[in-house]
């Protein structure tokens, strides 16, 4: 606010100097104030406005006093306009600041949905032609092979592979753990950004056997080393699955937008020296790639190349790309990539705010049309006194245009609190919005708004001036002006239910959604998650043994009625898959290869979730390294290839790697990508003959599981203290992390829902009040008849109720067509729900009775007599 | 009105500037209109009848100096004119002119 304060004074008195010396007077005499801030805010105000509506005086006066021709030119004319319409308005007080209270309270949070929707969507990609950095070939395991091949495309300037992973950061401080990426080929030059700091990886950093080097952000040298040129180049205690220590080889520049806003550190891809995969020595995983076009070429030659290489690529290696992999080979702009999930629902909720401040617009259109007729005989005198119509539309017009703006000044501490809530409910869950602000562009989109929004509830009741003659003016308003209010209502009610019948459907959608039944009984569950990282966990004897000392651990301690683990939880949002085929079969030339989830278990985890077997058996202690191959399937796994669960049992699956296992049991399906997802086919393995070195635990207690979270903690350090844990988490948290995006978008259309309606019923009880105004006598003469008070209240309402059931009949057609946009936003609903259509009017009709009793009430009230005698 | 008359308002805030013998910025004048007339003036119109004053030629001013409490800004110190005390001077004595005779009025609360 102070920002605005000096500006503002400026404006208000022409002379910067004296601006300053004002400024310089209010805060010496508001020092001392209980709140000098605010008390300052308000001096400024008033002495703003006091000198403002002087030269306003003085240009009106001045100008006026002037022969035609010798009138000052349009841009002074205008201001002189402007500044006469801040006169008129500051004579009115209450009205001026209803109506930009209301017009603030749209305007204030359309803004706030703008300055969230531009950095989010709208923004390019804040590197170096961002446009030109490309996403290749979407999601799913590549070869350094495959990758090389690939950046032998001509579209390419830069190809980069990456893949997401995290590491512990030791050494003298707390062990921190730390998300980064795994990266290879040129991954800084396709962003186009180097590191400030020391140097990129070159070639030779990716070669089997180099040293281990490290990138890390600038937000993390300035925390962990205090910006210390000297590190770089040194080795730090860095162990991710490689080993313990890297050297920092370069640092990223301050406000560096990595891919991820998580990542903090960037390394090499590592080679493995023996791998998983037979035959593949010199193969690494990488998971995703993104690359930055060459100058000349366009998106879909980049698109042709990438498609020809991929035909390429499966046919020298069928048996380890799926056709569905390969069909998926193309090129898309990384911005739609990252924004497109995002894109609908955020303009869908900005269209709503764009329907509320309409509302708004619409209730001060109708207090101006009102107004309009109060001065209706000051009209008639101007015209009399030969001031032409477009002159005194042109001055309604402007004081409209101010309102406008004053509303948009007003707006901005809405916008801001707003925007306050935003920062909390949108972290994690939008990208890019990690600095969401009232930046340059928000207030001019504000200072815009406000115009538009002038004009748009100004235009009506100034084109409504009668054209010709003062008689016209002058006379009293019957059905005209009244009809004009009514169309308004009917507007505004007809928006009002569009957005109500939009909030309901969310409601419904996503109380379906989360009523959907996860496959497993998530209350009394409690997940920890688990790195064992570092060159300790290299040997898959150590990793197993530490797995099973910690799970013994937990299993002894009081509170604990069953554990297990797994490596990618439920509603994680972490999915591992694998291409297989069963007992070995052939598959015809070109023949996809299915592909199911993957997933590793230990004995236990299936007990502690609540899932049932179906056939066979659960993995056992027995389970082990040495013994036989062993996996489960689930019920969607079965289905695929086999006519009844207990089918499976027997069976053979083998990976796309060679390597195989047999089918010992069956389990009901979870749904591990969330409520919105079946349960996909998936196959299990014990932990102990394929582990991970990052899992969870999952553990039921017996009663509360609230107090066990340090218990469990305590329980994996006394096996090794070093072992970085998360925080305890319960599966519901979880779960219900999983629904924060459908449930912000609820909440938001909700709360516009509620606005609208609320600004809707005031409009319709303002219409109703000034009807009941105007018709004062008519009710007094039909009391004095005899006529019951009871009579009049109804008639009052019935009045009111014809805009408003016309408008939610308007509204609710427009509805069948508007809903069909949120039918991406819907899940277990169609966008044409019966109930909600059903409801949605009948309740706004409700509202509105609700609102007009009021003034009706007030009507049947009246004294006829005293009524009469005063008219 | 002529260019020499002023209103009621110009009259006090000419006589506080001149109370004020150079120590009259807009906090102080202020104040003293406050402490001598018991009114609760509002700072625009101050703000506003010092602009007014001056554009008629009745007041001067000049910048001072600025201090921490000022957040670093300069005050503007008023101080009457030639101009502005013949037009106080000549108020003055047209007031005491219609007072004559009733002095015993200003006596009584």
């Amino acid at each position: 606010m102070s920002r605005l304060l000096r500006p503002f004074l400026r404006f208000a008195t022409g002379d910067g100097e004296r601006a300053d010396n004002i400024l310089g007077d209010l805060e010496e005499s508001t020092r001392t104030a209980r709140r000098p801030r605010l008390a300052r805010a308000r001096a400024v105000a008033m002495v703003g406005g006091a000198l403002l509506a002087e030269r306003a005086r003085r240009a009106t006066t001045s100008s006026s006093r002037l022969p035609a021709e010798s009138r000052p030119g349009f841009v002074r004319a205008g201001w002189a306009e402007f500044a006469s319409a801040l006169v008129r308005l500051r004579r009115r007080p209450l009205f001026t600041l209803g109506a930009a209270a209301t017009i603030a309270l749209g305007i204030g949070i359309t803004t706030a949905i703008f300055s969230v929707v531009n950095p989010v969507v709208l923004q390019p990609l804040p590197y170096p032609d961002g446009e030109r950095v490309v996403k290749v070939w979407p999601g799913g395991w590549m070869t350094k092979g495959w990758v090389m091949m690939l950046q032998t495309a001509e579209s390419f300037e830069a190809l980069s592979a990456f893949q997401g992973v995290s590491g512990t950061l030791a050494g003298d401080a707390r062990p921190r753990k730390v998300d980064g990426a795994s990266v290879f080929g040129p991954h800084f030059a396709v962003v186009g950004v180097e590191p400030s700091v020391g140097r990129a990886f070159r070639d030779e950093d990716h070669e089997l056997g180099a040293e281990a080097t490290v990138v890390i952000s600038h937000q993390l040298w300035v925390e962990r080393f205090g910006a210390d040129t000297a590190v770089v180049g040194r080795m730090i205690d860095f162990a991710d699955g490689a080993g313990s220590r890297r050297r920092l080889v370069g640092v990223m520049p301050a406000g560096y937008q990595p891919l991820r806003s998580s990542w903090n550190f960037w390394i090499p891809t590592p080679v493995r020296p023996e791998s998983d995969y037979p035959g593949s020595q010199l193969d690494c995983t990488c998971r995703q790639m993104v690359g930055r076009l060459a100058p000349d070429a366009t998106l879909s030659e980049a698109s042709t190349q990438v498609a020809a290489l991929a035909v390429e690529i499966q046919a020298g290696s069928p048996d380890r790309m799926s056709r569905e992999r390969l069909e998926s080979a193309r090129v898309l702009p990384l911005l739609d990539h990252v924004v497109s999930p995002y894109r609908s629902p955020l303009m869908l909720v900005f269209g709503a705010s764009a329907l509320v401040l309409l509302i708004a617009c619409a209730n001060v259109a109708n207090l101006l049309l009102v107004r309009g007729q109060q001065r209706r005989h000051e009209i008639a005198v101007r015209l009399a006194l030969g001031a032409s119509v477009a002159r005194i539309r042109a001055q309604l017009l402007c004081e409209s245009l101010v309102l406008g703006l004053i509303g948009a000044a007003f707006a901005l501490p809405i916008a801001r609190v707003a925007l306050s809530y935003f920062h909390t409910a949108l972290d994690s869950v939008l990208p890019r919005a990690s600095t969401l602000s009232l930046d340059g562009p928000a207030l001019g989109f504000a200072m815009v708004a406000g115009v538009v929004a002038g004009l748009v509830f100004g235009s009506w009741p100034a084109l409504r001036l009668p054209r010709g003659s003062a008689q016209q003016a002058a006379r009293r308003d019957t059905g005209d002006g009244h009809r004009a209010n009514r169309l308004l209502v009917v507007a505004e009610v007809a928006l009002a239910v569009v957005l109500v019948i939009g909030a309901g459907l969310l409601v419904r959608s996503v109380t379906a959604l989360v009523g959907t039944d996860p496959g497993f009984d998530p209350d009394g569950l409690l997940t920890l998650s688990v790195s064992a990282d570092g060159s300790r966990y290299e040997d898959e004897v150590a990793l197993g043994a530490f797995h099973e000392a910690a799970l013994a651990e937990i299993a002894a301690l009081p509170g604990v009625a069953s554990v297990g683990t797994i490596h990618t939880l439920p509603f994680g949002g972490n999915n591992w898959g694998w291409d297989y085929t069963i007992d070995s079969e052939e598959l015809g030339a070109g023949a996809p290869m299915p592909n199911a989830g993957f997933r590793m278990i230990s004995p236990g985890y299936m007990t502690t979730l609540g899932v049932p077997v179906l056939a066979g058996r659960d993995f056992e202690s027995t389970d082990t390294a040495d013994a036989e191959p062993v996996a489960l399937v689930n019920e969607a796994f079965a289905r695929r290839h086999f006519d009844a669960a207990a089918d499976a049992l027997g069976h053979v699956i083998t990976l796309n790697t060679g390597r195989s296992f047999s089918i010992v049991g069956v389990v009901r399906g979870v749904r591990q990508n969330g409520f919105g997802e079946d349960s996909p086919p998936a196959m299990f393995r014990p932990h102990a003959q394929m582990g991970s070195r990052s899992f969870h635990f999952v553990v039921r207690g017996h009663a509360e599981i609230a107090g066990l979270g340090p218990d469990l903690s305590e329980a994996v350090w006394r096996v090794d203290p070093e072992v970085p844990v998360g925080l305890p988490l319960p599966m519901t948290a979880l779960m219900r992390e999983s629904v924060r995006e459908p449930r912000l978008y609820r909440d938001l259309l909700s709360a516009f829902a509620l606005l609208g309606l609320a600004l809707a019923a005031i409009g319709v009880y303002g219409v109703v009040a000034y009807t009941v105004s105007l018709r004062r006598r008519t009710i007094a003469i039909r009391l004095a008849l005899g006529a019951s008070r009871t009579s009049v209240r109804r008639a009052a309402v019935r009045e009111a109720l014809a805009p408003v059931m016309a408008g939610a009949l308007v509204g609710t057609l427009a509805s069948l067509g508007a809903s069909r946009l949120l039918s991406g936003l819907l899940f277990g609903i169609q966008p044409l729900d019966l109930p909600t259509f059903a409801v949605v009017p009948g309740l706004i009709v409700l509202v509105a009775a609700v609102a007009a009793y009021g003034p009706a009430f007030t009507a049947s009230r009246l004294d006829p007599a005293s009524t009469l005698r005063s008219d | 009105m002529t260019s020499r008359s002023l209103g009621e308002f110009e009259q006090l805030v000419l006589l506080a500037v001149m109370r004020l013998e150079g120590d009259a910025y807009g906090t102080t004048i202020l104040n003293e209109l406050d402490a001598r007339t018991g009114r609760d003036v509002a700072r625009g119109a101050v703000y506003v009848t010092l602009e007014r004053l001056e554009r008629k030629g009745f007041l001067t001013s000049r910048v001072g100096d600025s201090t921490p409490e000022r957040g670093g800004k300069a005050k503007r110190f008023y101080a009457l004119s030639d101009e502005g005390l013949a037009s106080l001077r000549q108020a003055g004595r047209d007031l005491m002119s219609l007072w004559q005779g009733h002095e015993a009025l200003l006596e009584e609360s």
